[in-house]
């Protein structure tokens, strides 16, 4: 069989994007395929056979207190982040752009931290949350022991200390996001801004804003997608506790497997975790896209 | 310029207030590692003073009772592995989606970037078992193919981006003169793509660099650990020795530093090329 030409350059382009799709299916989408096909059994992970359970193990997860919990736990982690997050890096942006003496040292500087493991990041953060740790110490040394907390073993408070140590990580990294976009906001915008007698928040919610939303768009899918994932802070501070306060749902989908050995009804967390992680970038994608404008 | 240049002195004064303030939350915590490695396990308990002296002993012990110098000959081996095969991969195909029109290329290119919202939780047991049947548990090997994979989105989404940004006649002029695909891809095209090659490197380098929960579901013994996890496991076996551990951070914090700000331009070149490209 002789095949065209036009087979064969296709073909040929075809080979370019083998190495990838071979990569990709492998570690993937076929994962994912079977992350679906073990979320409807009961397998344990070892035995070799399991039963197929159908939606038993998702009619368990939506009633399990500790795993609405671990979700629960995660939206306020991410909720919580991006709010702080971004009054932040909006704001340190905001002033770098006036372009201060020595912002480039400021920019280094603020942008270091997310450069580094979260998991570096939390144990570098441990001795100042610890009950005898620099925090307290230092709220006693200045008089101020009526402020002394359990910074990592308090129900209420210990999922605050996670967001705002995630706050500092990533303060720098969006604070860039940010500070491209200010930065590309054209002259004559801002000059007409000031003539009009355009100042302060007036000015900020009604042309900077719309013209960094692309900024923003991209900001909000990043920490969005990061925060929701968090695992490596609670992991190697809390462990999750006090009382499940800062279990999330990867921890949950990885005790779950590795601990309690459910590889079945890990994997339907796995599953839930992973549409609702589409779900909501698609959302957020959509309505930051809407709000941006054409100057 | 910048319409605020003209602010008051006064406001001036605030924002150099709250930078220098910024400044100091992120310098305090690091200076209290870097410090704290040089004192002694008794010394540290008292959090308010400078170690007596530059003494290298928690460095010493550090390098005694762990496999450090591995762990980072690993790091280095696992994300120079993972990223060269992530380069090879991404910007071949890249190439390709961006220079042809059938639908199912385009179909292809959403398949890719898309994968960027599979959160790995999601993959955990499914990745753990397919990595069991090949008998790569224990192997750096598991973690460079799973790296790899994970790079792939970004590096469609920049090479593709930036491969519609140049211009076909070079290729088209070089295909005239008789250039095979292979030869055109590696004399013309990927020379041209070296700047967001670059922005690539970096970037997902150090997502590989400091990735915890792969190395910490696959690798079991000391020697083959990659920095990140080494120093996890190191500060669960030697639970009290706080100096040895200090110095052990102060390690694991330095070589991502060195690494950020000699490429500085990259990291923040590739912030904005990210954004611009969304």
């Amino acid at each position: 069989m002789k095949m065209t030409r036009r087979t064969q350059d296709r073909l040929g382009a075809l080979l370019f994007v083998v190495p990838a799709i071979v990569l990709f299916l492998s570690f993937k989408y076929y994962p994912l395929l079977m992350t679906l096909y073990y979320s409807f059994t009961d397998w344990d992970g070892f035995s070799g056979d399991y039963r197929f359970v159908l939606f038993d193990n998702f009619a368990n997860l939506f009633t399990e207190s500790k795993i609405s919990g671990a979700f629960r736990n995660t939206i306020y982690f991410a909720v919580a982040s991006i709010i702080a997050g971004t009054v932040v890096q909006l704001g340190l942006a905001l002033i770098l752009v006036n372009r201060l003496k020595g912002n480039r040292l400021f920019r280094t500087l603020l942008y270091t931290p997310s450069v580094i493991s979260s998991l570096i990041i939390g144990l570098t953060w441990l001795s100042f949350f610890q009950y005898n740790g620099i925090i307290n110490q230092t709220l006693e040394r200045i008089g101020l022991s009526s402020l002394v907390r359990n910074w990592l073993a308090d129900a209420e408070l210990t999922m605050n200390v996670l967001v705002g140590i995630n706050v500092w990580q990533w303060a720098g990294y969006g604070m860039i996001i940010y500070l491209t976009g200010l930065l590309g906001i054209p002259t004559e915008v801002n000059e007409a801004a000031a003539l009009d007698g355009a100042v302060g928040w007036r000015r900020l919610r009604s042309i900077t804003l719309p013209l960094i939303m692309p900024a923003v768009t991209v900001n909000m899918f990043i920490s969005i997608t990061g925060a929701l994932r968090v695992f490596e802070l609670p992991f190697v501070l809390t462990g999750g506790g006090p009382m499940n306060s800062t279990n999330t749902v990867t921890m949950q989908i990885y005790n779950t497997a590795f601990l309690s050995n459910q590889f079945g009804y890990a994997s339907s967390i796995g599953l839930t975790f992973f549409l609702f992680i589409a779900a909501i970038t698609l959302i957020q994608l959509r309505v930051t896209r809407r709000l941006e404008v054409e100057y | 310029m910048h319409p605020s240049a003209g602010t008051p002195r006064t406001l001036r004064v605030v924002q150099y207030a709250i930078l220098c303030a910024a400044a100091a939350m992120i310098l305090i915590p690091v200076l209290n590692i870097v410090l704290s490695s040089f004192k002694t396990n008794e010394e540290i308990n008292r959090v308010f003073t400078l170690p007596s002296s530059f003494n290298f002993a928690n460095y010493r012990r550090v390098f005694q009772s762990s496999s450090v110098w591995m762990n980072i000959v690993n790091s280095f081996l696992v994300t120079g592995s993972a990223i060269a095969i992530a380069v090879y991969a991404t910007s071949m195909a890249a190439h390709t989606l961006a220079r042809r029109a059938e639908a199912g290329f385009q179909v292809l290119y959403y398949v890719f970037i898309s994968a960027s919202m599979i959160p790995i939780a999601a993959n955990l047991v499914p990745l753990y078992v397919l990595i069991n049947k090949l008998g790569l548990v224990d192997t750096r090997l598991s973690i460079i193919l799973i790296s790899a994979a994970g790079a792939i989105p970004m590096g469609i989404l920049l090479y593709t981006g930036f491969i519609k940004g140049i211009s076909r006649s070079l290729e088209e002029s070089a295909s005239l003169d008789g250039c095979g695909r292979i030869g055109l891809f590696l004399r013309i095209v990927f020379p041209l793509l070296r700047p967001v090659t670059m922005t690539y490197i970096v970037i997902s380098s150090i997502n590989v660099w400091n990735d915890f929960l792969m190395p910490l579901l696959f690798l079991r013994t000391e020697s083959k650990k990659t920095i990140t996890l080494a120093v996890y496991s190191y500060m669960s076996e030697y639970v009290n020795d706080w100096g040895a551990i200090y110095a052990l951070l102060t390690i694991a914090f330095l070589i991502p530093v060195v690494f950020f700000v000699l490429n500085q331009k990259h990291f923040f070149g590739g912030v904005t090329d990210g954004a611009v490209k969304m």
